[in-house]
């Protein structure tokens, strides 16, 4: 029998996966957007980080219900993603000066 | 032990490590915004995903030098907080591309355009 806690953190699960999957969807769709606008460049590693970050939480949520299990993993891409946050902020403020 | 548990075991501190390059970055990328023509809201509320991500960095680390028992599921409610931000932003971002969100111009760019005016009339 689930408690209302395994209730309301199967839920916060299941929601962070779909709005994940959601991110990476709308992510999908402004790569080619962002490519053609010259300030736009920096999104585009952001969007990649989006993209890895769906995958993360699709990977938290399988290990939440138990399906599959990778604990090593889901510490792993957050660092992947912070990689991609930091060269999106240097591209954007190089983009700023003018520089690029 | 395998490289892969050990690089799982010091990926908490080294992602913190990463977050506070970030946070750098962020803070130096406002800074900028006050003279360079910017939208910097959904960077705003990237920055707001990132605190968020420090927190619970930081959590993930006390709980594994036992300093706090507080259980791994409360994570979920954080993760959640930050793709909800994460969402937001990109589509406000994709909002100001199709031009339908008003963006705030800082003040010093405006006064540098009215001068080139100015120039121009005289």
């Amino acid at each position: 029998m689930l408690s209302w806690y395994d209730w309301i953190y199967g839920i916060v699960q299941l929601s962070a996966g779909f709005l994940a999957v959601i991110a990476g969807a709308v992510a999908l769709v402004m790569f080619g957007r962002s490519w053609r606008h010259r300030m736009m460049r920096a999104w585009w590693l952001l969007l990649v980080a989006a993209v890895f970050f769906a995958i993360e939480e699709v990977l938290g949520a399988l290990d939440a219900f138990g399906v599959y299990s990778t604990p090593n993993l889901t510490h792993v891409v957050p660092g992947i993603i912070l990689g991609f946050v930091i060269a999106a902020l240097i591209k954007q403020i190089y983009l700023s000066r003018g520089c690029v | 032990m395998s490289l892969a548990v050990e690089f799982g075991r010091v990926a908490p501190y080294y992602n913190l490590v990463l977050v506070i390059v970030a946070g750098g970055l962020f803070l130096y990328l406002f800074c900028m915004a006050k003279k360079a023509p910017l939208f910097v809201r959904p960077w705003k509320i990237l920055f707001v995903a990132l605190m968020v991500f420090i927190i619970e960095e930081g959590l993930t680390i006390a709980r594994a030098a036992s300093l706090v028992y507080i259980p791994v599921h409360i994570n979920g409610f954080f993760e959640l907080l930050i793709v909800v931000l994460f969402v937001y932003a990109l589509l406000l971002q994709k909002a100001a591309m199709d031009g339908t969100v008003q963006k705030r111009v800082p003040a010093v760019h405006v006064i540098q355009v009215r001068k080139g005016l100015h120039r121009r009339a005289e």
